[in-house]
């Protein structure tokens, strides 16, 4: 009897602090912790022969939804990031994504000076148009999506596991998809050295720019609104944030049905 | 809910202080802890379980305290035990509560000039 009401108890306990959002491993320990503790509680009660102990047991630890309320809000305070969700997670998304964008940048073009080096070394010419739209192409998809959406999934997992809500997460990706989806682009390559052009604008500036611009001396460049690649800019982030949010709602769900005694916290330290 | 009640907020950065200074003395596992923060408090602190298991996980976190699990009694327990960085910490929140202490303690006693220089 003992056992199996401890045991229903740390069940409770798990899923309630999965329920709040609390990693798997870490709300395994606490319950088995807490579990362990109640039995202690419970077995030195008994022996000191104290009439209805589950009674007194279970008012001294408390009510496992409060418990796991507690034991969630003291786990999120440990971090600056948990403490302070609105400025931390959600504000500070979009200085990432620029610091993102810079760092991204420096290292395509050191790599881009590197092999231009080794190219001319070994003798290889200018590459085709070809080859320098493939490239282009790459390029602006590891710009605007690549790392909008890697800094979606980065951001978007920290943010889970220091503020247990999903909100987070949605926020994130939303602001992030909104940023990178705006980022118009287009681009026009040529054989002759200096003729290739990029050009990178918002939405409010491409409505300028396609009136002003001379469309016979710029062929290439002539900016549509919502391209595929725009809508793969927009999409990315979206889709990482909703898939974060989805594995993790899943978890949730899932843990309530589970037994943390079958599965065993095994402490590595 | 439970009735139960622990100590009040102004004990803040106490439970921290306490931990430390019993796991220093010796390794103890979170109910031992618990039965020893109620002995040598004489009753008088009480975190309350929810506060403790979170509390130690923190310390190991931060490097202050180490986990093992233990066999005990028949039954494996996690027993927790200070490190260096956490003596150094106790020592440094040992003074800053001795400091803190002592000027309450001259607030209630000296009156309104016993703190007069120093301001």
């Amino acid at each position: 009897m003992l056992s199996q009401n401890s045991a229903n108890q740390e069940t409770t306990l798990y899923g309630e602090l999965i329920r709040h959002g609390l990693p798997t491993e870490y709300a395994l320990r606490t319950a088995h912790e807490l579990h362990d503790h109640r039995a202690d509680l419970l077995a030195e009660l008994r022996s000191a022969n104290v009439p209805d102990v589950e009674a007194i047991v279970n008012e001294r630890i408390g009510e496992t939804r409060v418990l796991a309320k507690q034991i969630a809000l003291d786990y999120r305070r440990r971090t600056w990031l948990g403490r302070w969700p609105l400025v931390g997670i959600a504000v500070a998304s979009l200085p990432l994504l620029l610091v993102g964008w810079i760092v991204s940048f420096g290292l395509v073009y050191v790599s881009g000076l590197l092999v231009a080096e080794v190219g001319t070394a070994c003798g290889f010419g200018r590459p085709s148009t070809m080859v320098q739209a493939v490239l282009a192409y790459s390029l602006l998809l590891y710009f605007f999506t690549a790392v909008p959406t890697a800094i979606t999934f980065l951001w978007g997992r920290i943010a889970l596991r220091t503020t247990n809500n999903r909100m987070y997460p949605l926020a994130i990706c939303l602001m992030i998809a909104l940023i990178a989806g705006s980022c118009w682009t287009d681009f026009k390559v040529s054989e002759t050295p200096g003729e290739g052009q990029l050009a990178i604008t918002s939405p409010l500036t491409a409505l300028v720019l396609n009136q002003w611009m001379d469309q016979a001396a710029h062929p290439y460049i002539a900016f549509s609104y919502f391209g595929a690649r725009e809508a793969l800019q927009l999409l990315g982030p979206m889709v990482v944030g909703g898939w974060l949010i989805l594995i993790e709602t899943r978890r949730r769900r899932h843990a309530l049905g589970l037994d943390p005694l079958d599965t065993g916290y095994r402490n590595s330290a | 809910m439970s009735s139960h009640r622990t100590n009040p907020n102004f004990l803040n950065g106490v439970p921290e202080l306490v931990v430390l200074e019993l796991l220093s003395r010796r390794p103890m596992y979170g109910y031992e802890l618990v039965q020893a923060i109620c002995e040598h408090s004489g009753g008088e602190l009480d975190f309350g379980e929810g506060s403790i298991y979170p509390l130690l996980h923190k310390l190991e976190e931060r490097g202050q305290l180490t986990s093992r699990r233990v066999p005990i009694g028949g039954r494996s327990r996690v027993v927790y035990r200070v490190t260096r960085p956490g003596k150094a910490r106790l020592a440094e929140t040992v003074q800053e509560w001795q400091r803190i202490a002592a000027s309450i303690q001259g607030i209630l006693q000296g009156g309104d000039h016993a703190f007069a220089k120093f301001c």
